[in-house]
């Protein structure tokens, strides 16, 4: 009986597992098919002939690791620039009494409904004009400025909930404004810092537009784009670009079910004001 | 600890913006239309750069960019080519080069992107460039159409010359259903479809969900009927669809009907339609004669090729010499900010015969845009010989094609949705005549 329940309980989370799995596991094995096996003979079964020759094209057929690379960077620095800034734009609005807070906070929350192909023009001019254009700048500036608006909401929400307390017994402690943020403020919001780092970067990483746009020097392409090798003239070799998914996807799936775990445990971190 | 730590994210940020600063301002690479002086060239006089914005992801667009640059190093040493690679976007990413003032020298486009770019001054006429009147000279017999527009203006170098589309069938599949070839008429093509079907093939692959493949078909049928196809539809500026354009119809539909096509046939697209044909359960495909190269890889001598059917048998041995392939503008464009115009035109019409040269001598494809005086010296496939020995020199006309965007567009809806059961000859006519009422004034 106890068993019977047991099962029960655990069947959806079992059942949700596998929808969640299945994606990867279905990328995975049409990396290793040809298309006639994708769309034809064998679509949904397992590869019945591994075709590592997939994965020996996309790795000749492009600079992988400079992709990699690229693509590493760029996440990276643009991913610290928006938490370090968010952090501080939130503090200023969530924390602090000034004039204009409400209406600078409202401007800031329209920046995420502003879709990219409306801005993607006068972007472009203005990435020409600063003679950012194939530099990492031409993407590290725009998603930082795209990511901006979602990631102080986020800051904004957790501030918010921050007890006066701790900033008053700081005070009294004689900390200054400064010390206050930095000691007080950010480590008490770490849970938000590590879900906002996981989420910007996921969407640094995997953005394609901007940087199709505004990247053509090959020293400078970012993994995404590597996808477009393998659309020919007039087939795709979907076999490959599931490889280059793969390759691509990979570190990124690691990396989140390590970090996703650290945001766990960062959420059960009780409050700091004593009971 | 905490203390720590903080220091190391302050650390971090600070080294961040550091770098990132540094990323911004560190290569300063303007890539507008630049020719700018890069080194210099062996004997010292200093090199031009072109931008080209050029197809070059896959064999069929690689090679012969790669070839053309190649003998452009011996014909310009002092040029040098920079390459933009340009992929499958709909020219997407011109059209922002060219919303942004970012144009490269030379870019590669169609007909329908170069109206745009002549009302937005982003390609130059290349109408009075010495280069215009030698490419005139060396073109092909036919493709006036290629290299002028239809407003008398030259806006391209073109390459390849009027392509056109044909119908793909594997020959095995045919005699194991007892299916007669040639296939001449509707009815005959009607009753293969009932035969394959039955034998338990798909009759006809057809990547459907792109519309310009439905407007193919199409027009295959149409210019059994009206040597000149679309370009009636503007030319004799009819306020309804004449009759050889509601026959056409009328076959199509029976052909639908017939089972010709499969039900999922426009949420089909190339890939999913070509692994059909290619893995043996379509016993037919329609793709332009670009196609021969692939469908010889993957079915060696078990493919071939077969003209569209007509209405009757005297029909189809009358119009055999009328090609549905529709000449219009396209190629390597010039940029007008071009800072070295002159060298880009000559550039540009260079890079366009060496394609052709490379597409004649290495694949064998007749379909070029200028005459070549090199020899053949790949191999080519049977179906390309016999487009060389049979159809080109007895080519009667090309079709014409349809410049008006909102003509073309209720043609490109229209046809595809005739592959939709249920949906009627009656409104297929009713929504083009709308349309041809208006536009056609």
């Amino acid at each position: 009986m106890k068993k019977l329940r047991a099962v029960l309980i655990q069947a959806p989370l079992w059942i949700y597992f596998v929808i969640s799995v299945y994606p990867l596991v279905w990328m995975i094995s049409y990396s290793l098919k040809n298309n006639d096996e994708i769309f034809v003979t064998n679509p949904f079964g397992f590869p019945t002939h591994f075709r590592i020759e997939n994965y020996t094209a996309a790795w000749s057929q492009f600079n992988i690791p400079r992709y990699f690379m690229n693509s590493f960077i760029v996440s990276s620095i643009s991913t610290l620039l928006i938490i370090v800034l968010a952090l501080m734009f939130s503090f200023a609005i969530a924390r602090m009494r000034w004039k204009f807070r409400e209406s600078v906070r409202l401007y800031m929350t329209i920046g995420m409904f502003m879709p990219l192909q409306v801005i993607m023009i006068p972007l472009a001019i203005l990435v020409r004009d600063f003679h950012l254009t194939n530099t990492y700048g031409a993407l590290i500036v725009p998603y930082v400025a795209i990511g901006l608006p979602f990631s102080c909401l986020i800051f904004y929400g957790f501030m918010k909930g921050i007890p006066g307390e701790l900033e008053e017994s700081a005070c009294m402690d004689g900390a200054n404004i400064y010390r206050m943020f930095i000691q007080i403020i950010v480590p008490v919001v770490t849970p938000a810092i590590a879900t906002v780092a996981i989420f910007q970067f996921l969407s640094n990483w995997n953005e394609f537009m901007l940087a199709y746009i505004l990247i053509s020097d090959e020293a400078m392409k970012t993994l995404p784009l590597g996808l477009l090798f393998f659309q020919g003239q007039y087939s795709t070799d979907w076999g490959g670009m599931g490889a280059v998914m793969t390759i691509a996807s990979l570190p990124m799936v690691i990396i989140y079910l390590f970090f996703s775990e650290q945001v766990e445990n960062a959420m059960t971190v009780g409050s700091a004001v004593k009971g | 600890m905490k203390r720590k730590y903080m220091k190391a994210l302050s650390v971090l940020a600070a080294l961040s913006l550091t770098i990132s600063l540094t990323a911004c301002g560190g290569k300063n690479s303007d890539n507008s239309a630049s020719s700018g002086n890069s080194g210099g060239a062996s004997d010292g006089t200093k090199k031009i750069q072109i931008k080209v914005y050029a197809q070059h992801f896959d064999e069929d667009t690689a090679k012969p960019f790669d070839y053309a640059v190649e003998e452009l190093k011996k014909e310009m040493p002092n040029v040098e080519i920079v390459l933009d690679e340009a992929v499958q976007d709909g020219y997407q990413k011109l059209k922002t080069y060219a919303a942004t003032g970012n144009m490269p020298d030379i870019y590669e486009t169609d007909w329908t992107t170069l109206q745009t770019f002549a009302k937005s001054k982003n390609v130059e006429l290349l109408d009075s460039y010495p280069e215009t009147a030698d490419f005139k000279s060396k073109l092909n017999t036919g493709l006036e159409s290629r290299l002028t527009a239809p407003d008398g203006h030259v806006y391209a170098f073109p390459y390849t010359g009027i392509e056109f589309q044909l119908i793909y069938y594997n020959k095995d599949i045919f005699q194991k259903a007892g299916i007669q070839t040639p296939i001449k008429t509707i009815d005959q093509l009607a009753d293969a479809a009932k035969k394959l079907s039955a034998a338990g093939y798909t009759p006809m692959a057809i990547f459907a969900k792109e519309k310009w493949i439905t407007t193919a078909f199409y027009a295959g049928l149409v210019t059994r009927e009206d040597a000149k196809g679309f370009g009636d539809l503007e030319a004799g500026k009819p306020a309804a669809l004449p009759t050889a354009f509601v026959t056409a119809a009328e076959q199509m539909k029976k052909l639908q009907e017939g089972g010709l096509f499969d039900a999922n046939a426009t949420n089909t697209n190339y890939d999913q339609a070509s692994s059909q044909f290619y893995s043996g359960k379509a016993a037919m495909f329609v793709n332009g004669q670009w196609e021969i190269y692939s469908s010889t890889e993957k079915l060696g001598d078990k493919v071939d090729w077969m003209y569209w059917p007509a209405k009757d048998e005297a029909t189809y041995d009358s119009s055999k010499g009328f090609i549905n392939g529709a000449g219009s503008p396209g190629g390597f464009s010039v940029s007008p900010s071009s800072k070295n115009k002159e060298t880009a035109v000559k550039v540009a019409s260079f890079l366009a015969q060496k394609y052709s040269e490379y597409k004649y001598s290495v694949l064998g494809s007749p379909i070029v845009s200028v005459k070549v005086d090199k020899p053949m010296t790949g191999e080519v496939p049977p179906m390309m010989k016999r487009i060389a020995d049979e159809v080109l020199p007895n080519v009667k006309s090309y079709a014409t094609a349809v410049s008006n965007v909102q003509i073309k567009n209720v043609i490109d809806d229209n046809t595809q949705n005739m592959l939709v059961s249920g949906f009627t000859v009656k409104q297929f006519t009713d929504n083009v005549n709308r349309i041809l009422a208006k536009e056609n004034k």
